[in-house]
């Protein structure tokens, strides 16, 4: 069975060049009638993708027409008639690239190389302190440096913290429970006792898919006043 | 000495000193504006250096109006055990057969390419670029302007070659075919 991809050939023209020249035929259109039945025995066994295959059909039906052709000579139609030109045209075009493939095969395969020089790559990272650096300024320096970090460095901790994430579907379970103990409750009672932004977020956006699936029914007054929460299931 | 053959000898030592330093290789106009005078001043120089070359560690190759110096390839074996690099070559049939017909059409679209090849030719294309012999080099001034294809200067220096005019032409390759049938 040949897969498309096989190294046995690359493509329709790679498959009919290979033919001819296993039966020692000149690129003609006598040539390729004689392989049409081996092509087609070839391609039947193929796998490939739709598109790969469609290539080998087309070459296909250019083959039959000239099979056809043989049995009833009387039939002839001129579109066909150039496709097949172009086919037998193709066909030499393509065996000519494939000697200069081989050339170039047989030019590597000499394994002759050229280098160049080794360019410094520009993303060599140097090091140069001014000249008038002492161990007093490091220090200094670093200090300051220091001062500046933990209050971020914490946060991350906090935030990135499996423990600490609350998902969407966790505040949906609590807000449920909270609409079955009472009938009304208060978005600034929910979030009292958040810990951080994330939560705050998480609990808002639960609150809206619960409206969502009304699940839950929501009055404000007014922009930024309170929103009151009513359950509804 | 005369004036004109000192600032000749100047000339060619100059080009030979830009391209030792050169991390890239270098255009006809580059090293022309480098020096002050005219391309045309350039060439005869380039070509004796070339000539100086044969024989040395050293080669001097282009690509069209792209010049740089090389490790001779006949060294490669050594240099290559030196840079811990592979020599062998592991170019597919496809991607051989596809970086011959970019060598003698180009520039070329990929279109072009798959019209010679009858089949599809995005991925071997696309591996060609990535090992760097071959590169976008322009569009073609046609409907939806397709990316036009070429060869670089790895490309040479891959095969071992001085230039693009080492290799046979079409028309050598013809009569290959027809020796071949012959004997």
């Amino acid at each position: 069975m040949y897969a498309v991809s096989n190294d046995q050939f690359e493509g329709p023209l790679d498959l009919l060049l290979q033919l001819i020249e296993k039966e020692k035929l000149e690129i003609t259109t006598v040539s390729l009638s004689k392989i049409t039945s081996a092509y087609l025995e070839q391609i039947e066994n193929m796998q490939g993708t739709s598109s790969e295959m469609a290539d080998f059909l087309v070459v296909a039906a250019k083959l039959l027409y000239l099979k056809s052709k043989e049995l009833l000579p009387d039939i002839k139609s001129d579109e066909e008639e150039e496709e097949i030109e172009d086919l037998e045209a193709k066909l030499r075009e393509y065996s000519i690239y494939k000697k200069a493939a081989a050339n170039l095969e047989s030019i590597l395969i000499d394994g002759q190389r050229g280098y160049s020089r080794r360019a410094k790559s520009e993303s060599e990272i140097i090091f140069l302190p001014p000249q008038d650096i002492n161990h007093q300024m490091l220090f200094a320096i670093f200090q300051e440096t220091l001062n500046k970090l933990p209050e971020q460095i914490e946060e991350r901790v906090i935030t990135d913290s499996p423990e600490q994430k609350i998902t969407i579907e966790d505040k949906k379970k609590i807000i449920y429970s909270l609409t079955k103990k009472k009938k009304t409750i208060r978005f600034k009672e929910i979030l009292a006792g958040a810990k951080n932004k994330t939560e705050v977020i998480v609990t808002f956006l639960a609150i809206l898919e619960m409206i969502k699936q009304k699940e839950i029914g929501v009055i404000q007054k007014e922009s930024f006043a309170d929103i009151l929460i009513m359950g509804l299931k | 000495m005369s004036g004109i053959e000192t600032k000749n000898i100047n000339i060619k030592s100059i080009v030979e000193s830009l391209l030792f330093v050169a991390e890239k290789p270098l255009s006809l106009l580059e090293i022309a504006e480098a020096i002050g005078i005219p391309v045309s001043e350039i060439q005869k120089s380039l070509k004796e250096l070339e000539a100086d070359y044969k024989n040395r560690g050293i080669s001097l190759i282009n690509k069209g109006e792209y010049f740089a110096l090389i490790s001779a390839p006949e060294n490669s074996k050594e240099v290559s055990r030196l840079l811990n690099e592979e020599l062998r070559h592991d170019l597919s049939q496809a991607a051989l057969e596809t970086l011959a017909i970019i060598t003698y059409k180009q520039p070329l679209t990929k279109a072009e390419i798959e019209e010679i090849r009858g089949v599809n030719s995005d991925q071997i294309v696309r591996n060609l670029m990535v090992r760097g012999l071959i590169a976008e080099i322009g569009r073609k001034e046609s409907v939806g302007k397709p990316i036009l294809y070429g060869t670089t200067m790895e490309f040479i220096q891959y095969c071992g070659l001085e230039n693009e005019n080492a290799l046979p032409k079409m028309e050598e390759l013809n009569l290959f075919e027809k020796n071949d049938e012959a004997s």
